[in-house]
């Protein structure tokens, strides 16, 4: 049974689940996130579909499970798959635009639906590609994170752009937008949907999408910030998987606003994502001073790697 | 009295951890935003063989 501890000494919590240690891992006899038709073995047991999104079997937090293992109704807080496709093969930039488009849908609606439980303070949709990124299923999929606390990432940004707010009224992310817009870090740009590397970027190739309207999550945005937003996020990986030379690894992380009861005028939705290469052969890994000082350091320059991200870009 | 020079810059403090970095580990309520008139996206619910839920998703017709 999942279980959370606070460290008093680093003002976290730590999820515990042991039974993740035996899940399945990168099975090569048969896939559980292909459909295998009404009766079937996989975790989708259908004859086809589109997007599908299921509890996930051996999930990192709650929900409580009764003795026989099956989980306690009303749901709480708990873990999710999202399947991009049936097609086992595929990544999310094989995808066309208009599935993408039904993905931020059903982003946005498993925001209001987990944020709308009493027990889920944050709604983390993540999706982390490769082995190097520790995948243990290749069929392309993402996750959602229904969680009873703020994680510090988010918390940080929320409190860096309350912070802003204070001294100038302004939201920090529409002013780190306009001033990135015009600027050497800028990778592109799709109808208000902005991608730039940013000024203090911990990944090299690290790309941030901001849809440049004000909108604290995904159920904000409209039709057609959707629409930019799904091309948006198409062109990135796209361009990852042109300027390396192949299928990008990635962790891609939706930053919305807080479900915890409380107003967030501070949040501004944004996807960031961090390939973990810093060339087509070489990995940037998180080691000493990452881990043990909380520094990151970056052997590149943020100017010259959205340079050649959007050099990449224009071969499309 | 401290000197300048041994005072810690504005933008080196650690951040007020104001409402964001709450510790408890709960929500307190629904919270969510307003959603927009984007249409939402169909879709099926169905129930594994031990109890959790599996939903499939479709394009909205006007989508």
């Amino acid at each position: 049974m999942p279980e959370l501890r606070f460290s008093r000494l680093r003002n976290e919590w730590v999820a515990f689940a042991t039974e993740r240690n035996d899940r399945t891992f990168l099975p090569t006899d048969s896939c559980p996130l292909c459909p295998s038709g009404p009766g079937g073995d996989s975790e989708v047991p259908l004859d086809d579909f589109e997007v599908v999104v299921f509890e996930n079997r051996f999930p990192a937090l709650g929900p409580d499970r009764h003795p026989d293992g099956r989980p306690v109704r009303p749901a709480t807080t708990g873990c999710e798959v999202v399947v991009y496709t049936p097609e086992h093969h595929a990544t999310l930039a094989d995808l066309d635009r208009r599935r993408v488009r039904l993905l931020v849908d059903v982003w946005a609606e498993r925001y209001l639906e987990l944020g709308a439980r009493p027990e889920v303070a944050y709604v983390y949709v993540f999706e982390n590609k490769g082995e190097v990124m520790g995948v243990t299923l290749h069929h392309p999929h993402g996750q959602i994170y229904a969680m009873p606390f703020v994680p510090p990432v988010a918390a940080t940004e929320l409190a860096q752009g309350a912070a802003h707010r204070r001294a100038t009224g302004r939201c920090l992310h529409c002013d780190l937008v306009r001033s990135e817009r015009a600027g050497e870090r800028m990778v592109l740009d799709h109808d208000g949907v902005v991608g730039f590397v940013p000024e203090a970027a911990r990944w090299p190739y690290e790309l941030h999408l901001y849809p440049e309207g004000h909108a604290g999550s995904l159920a904000e945005l409209d039709a057609a910030q959707r629409d930019a937003l799904a091309a948006a996020l198409l062109e990135a990986v796209r361009t990852y998987d042109r300027h390396f030379g192949f299928s990008t690894p990635y962790v891609m992380a939706i930053h919305q606003a807080p479900t915890d009861g409380g107003d967030w005028p501070d949040a501004h939705v944004h996807i960031e994502l961090y390939p973990p290469h810093r060339r087509p052969d070489r990995l940037k890994y998180v080691a000493g001073v990452e881990l043990g000082a909380g520094t990151f350091v970056n052997d590149t320059l943020p100017e010259e790697t959205a340079a050649q991200l959007r050099e990449a870009g224009r071969l499309a | 009295m401290p000197v300048e020079s041994e005072q810690a810059p504005v933008a080196a403090q650690p951040l007020e951890q104001e409402q964001a970095a709450h510790p408890a580990a709960t929500g307190c309520g629904p919270a969510v935003r307003r959603a927009s008139a984007a249409p939402r996206p169909p879709h099926d619910e169905h129930e594994l063989p031990d109890g959790r839920y599996l939903l499939a998703y479709r394009r909205a017709p006007d989508a």
